[in-house]
């Protein structure tokens, strides 16, 4: 059975199967046509011999003499001689019966023998006798005899192709007998066997059958053998092909798929094959070549990822030696790579440099340039120094040096004096920070913004000074927070995430950043990231427990006793002696005095104390934004002056020069700065 | 910084109890110059002053501006320290100190 599925659903065998089906049908008809046409053309022949029979027949007596045959009963020499011609005819010509009747004309039905002769060699008839009455055998021969008699035709004669009543295949021609008179008096029969035609008809079907079935055979072999060269074969190579070509992806043998058929379809098809392989090869292998490049950079995105990342400062707490202050941060980028930056890092003992920035558009061109960026501004600051505003300046006319691309990026950039508390910062079109005031709650800080880095040469930023107390906190963030999208395409503003710091505004920068994360999340729902998200967060413990080592104060003398006191806990926790202690003091009263009465006289301002230690020798350092004044410049006073002569003034400066053993002044990034140093 | 001012005729004694910086020697400075007046002899005991600035040296050199013309000016008591920043500003040389 399935061999025989198969095998239908072979095409070979289908068209063999169709050619040998068609054939059979041709030679069928042909034969049966060929059959007919030989039955009707022997037919013909005996039917035309068998009336020359019958005429020869009608000549061997007198039609005018048969009543008196009759009535003689054949007792005449006449009659004699007709019966024994008769006989001799029939005998030579060998048919079987020859007869003359006449038929009863008033109803057909019967007739009446008067010469009849059976060829000597036939057992199947018996002769009559003349005047041997008989039935008319059937409705057929009565119709005959009508006919006959009434002139309606001359000769009939009727088929028996087959045996009937025991009678072989024979046909009885009939022609009617004429008197004198022309009237129709008697009917003559003559009887031939089929005998030729039965003997003829098996050895022609036969010969027709064979030579059909021999040329069917014939035209079947050179039809398949031709179907076999120029089509089911190079059909098969061709499907052979592409299976195998399915299965083993490479080029096909040389000439496997040419000259394959006479048949330019098959032929073009062939070439299609192979066209198409080779193609398919060459997109196989150009496919693989991309893919392979494709996963190389995607590959290489994954390290350039690694390296971004662990290019921002993500271990927290990222100084645990260090108590005054507390920092968390995170960048969640929007794609691999993402153009968002922030960054941390002690500039010295005492100050602390943080930065957040966003760089124009994502993907690898923005991580390159963030990475430069970042590079700049730390490596400026921690090598050559200098404020925030500097840093800026410089790290834009480098930025904008080999800035060929047209990308820009936002800047904030502080430095923390980690002991006072006081930012120093810089905005290069940044979004402004949010300030935590203790017990107050978080707040924008909003200052003026200068261009951003990247866009123009000669960009100028100006420094601003932010002051934070114990407990107080700093907030930077980039517009991924504040322009987060959720499915409404509503942004998250400025005013979502002030309320989403409020709500936890007294945790630790790691639970804001965590908490501000979440509610970011909650908020965009399902929607995609379109932006880096990047957050920052610093807390300001101050000096706590440990001595404090610089303030930041109201340059008034009513503050005095306080500066004395942050004074006294650092000289004393450092074991400086009580002597040295009150000289310094001393020291420090006319400093801070005379910036407290002429620095910003008549307004008020602010001064920032500093304090350092190292093996025997203290700094004290004094630094206002008050008009540059050098104190050092100032003549001493003569103190060899007698009490009138004496002016009142200028002693201050004198003792304090007398007591330290170093005093240096400069004027500095708008500020006066002090510097008093004293061994012990 | 507590004052204790003892006058006795035309003398009188300042005592100062603490310490003489840029805030309590004004205090110091009202109370000394507002009784000068018809003193001849006034004596500062500094034996309670651990410290003082050019502040305080100022209401000292100011008083003996006015004592030079009506009589004379004398510091006792003083510490060590105090007696530096005299020394110092040239102050052990107009200011009669014992």
């Amino acid at each position: 059975m399935d061999l025989i599925k198969k095998l239908r659903k072979s095409f070979s065998f289908n068209i063999i199967a169709a050619i040998v089906l068609v054939l059979l049908v041709f030679s069928v008809v042909v034969t049966t046509i060929g059959y007919i046409s030989f039955i009707n053309a022997l037919e013909k022949e005996y039917n035309e011999t068998t009336f020359s029979i019958c005429d020869t027949a009608a000549t061997l007596f007198d039609a005018d003499r048969l009543d008196d045959y009759l009535a003689t009963k054949g007792n005449s020499e006449e009659y004699k001689q007709a019966q024994r011609h008769m006989d001799i005819l029939c005998d030579k010509m060998n048919v079987s019966l020859i007869y003359v009747i006449q038929v009863d004309t008033s109803d057909y039905n019967s007739f009446t023998s008067i010469l009849n002769s059976v060829n000597k060699e036939t057992t199947d008839y018996i002769r009559w006798e003349i005047g041997y009455k008989h039935q008319t055998s059937n409705e057929e021969y009565r119709e005959i005899y009508k006919r006959l008699y009434s002139k309606e035709t001359s000769q009939e004669y009727i088929l028996r192709t087959s045996h009937l009543n025991g009678a072989p295949p024979h046909i009885t021609s009939l022609i009617s007998v004429k008197d004198s008179q022309d009237e129709v008096v008697a009917v003559l029969c003559v009887q031939r066997p089929l005998s030729a035609l039965e003997s003829g008809r098996g050895p022609y079907l036969a010969s027709v059958a064979v030579s059909v079935v021999l040329t069917s055979v014939l035209v079947a072999f050179f039809v398949v053998n031709y179907f076999s060269k120029q089509f089911t074969k190079p059909i098969q190579a061709i499907k052979d092909e592409a299976k195998r070509f399915s299965m083993e992806n490479t080029a096909a043998k040389r000439d496997k798929l040419t000259r394959l058929s006479k048949i330019e379809d098959i032929e073009v098809l062939a070439t299609s094959i192979e066209k198409m392989e080779h193609d398919t090869l060459n997109y196989i292998q150009n496919l693989t070549a991309a893919t392979s490049e494709r996963e190389r950079i995607s590959a290489e995105l994954n390290v350039a990822r690694n390296i971004q990342a662990n290019s921002l400062p993500s271990t927290f707490p990222a100084f645990p030696d260090r108590t005054e202050f507390d920092i968390c941060a995170g960048m969640t980028p929007a794609k691999e790579v993402g153009g968002d930056f922030y960054d941390f890092f002690f500039i010295d003992d005492d100050h602390l440099g943080f930065t957040m920035a966003d760089v124009s558009g994502k993907g690898v061109p923005a991580a390159l340039f963030m990475m430069e960026t970042k590079i700049l501004i730390k490596e400026r600051s921690t090598i050559s120094g200098g404020t925030p505003a500097e840093i800026l300046e410089f790290v834009n006319s480098r930025v904008c040096e080999n800035n060929y691309s047209d990308m820009f990026v936002t800047v904030w950039f502080g430095i923390l004096d980690v002991h006072t508390g006081t930012i120093t910062a810089a905005n290069a079109g940044h979004d402004d920070p949010a300030i935590y005031r203790k017990g107050k709650g978080f707040d924008l800080f909003g200052t003026k913004h200068g261009l951003v880095i990247g866009a123009m040469e000669n960009s100028r930023y100006f420094n601003y000074e932010i002051h934070l107390k114990p407990g107080d906190k700093i907030f930077l963030y980039t517009d991924g927070v504040t322009e987060a999208t959720n499915e409404h395409n509503e942004l998250f503003t400025a005013k979502r995430m002030l309320e989403a710091l409020n709500a936890v505004c007294e945790g630790s920068p790691k639970v804001i950043l965590n908490e501000v994360k979440a509610e970011i999340d909650r908020f965009v729902g399902y929607a995609p990231q379109f932006d880096d998200l990047t957050m920052f967060c610093l807390e300001f413990n101050g000096d706590n427990g440990a001595a404090k080592k610089a303030l930041h104060i109201e340059a008034d003398t009513a503050n005095l006793d306080e500066v004395n006191s942050f004074l006294s806990a650092y000289l004393e926790a450092i074991g400086c002696p009580r002597r040295t202690q009150m000289q310094i003091g001393l020291a420090a009263e006319e400093i801070f005095t005379n910036i407290s009465n002429y620095a910003y006289a008549p307004a008020k301002g602010y001064a920032d104390i500093r304090l350092d230690c190292e093996a025997n020798t203290v700094s004290i350092v004094f630094e206002d934004r008050g008009v540059p004044y050098d104190p050092l410049k100032k003549e001493d006073p003569d103190i060899t002056l007698s009490a009138k002569e004496r002016q009142i003034g200028g002693l201050g400066i004198y003792m304090t020069k007398k007591l330290m053993d170093d005093v240096q002044y400069e004027y500095k990034d708008n500020k006066n700065i002090l510097k008093l140093v004293k061994n012990f | 910084m507590d004052i204790a001012k003892e006058i006795n005729g035309s003398k009188m004694t300042v005592k100062i109890n603490g310490r003489l910086d840029t805030n309590s020697a004004p205090e110091l400075e009202r109370e000394v110059m507002e009784n000068i007046e018809g003193i001849e002899e006034l004596v500062f005991d500094l034996s309670q002053m651990p410290y003082t600035s050019s502040a305080g040296l100022r209401v000292f050199l100011k008083a003996q501006k006015q004592m030079n013309k009506q009589g004379n000016m004398c510091v006792i008591g003083a510490c060590e320290d105090v007696l530096e920043v005299f020394e110092i500003t040239g102050f052990s040389d107009i200011i009669n100190i014992t």
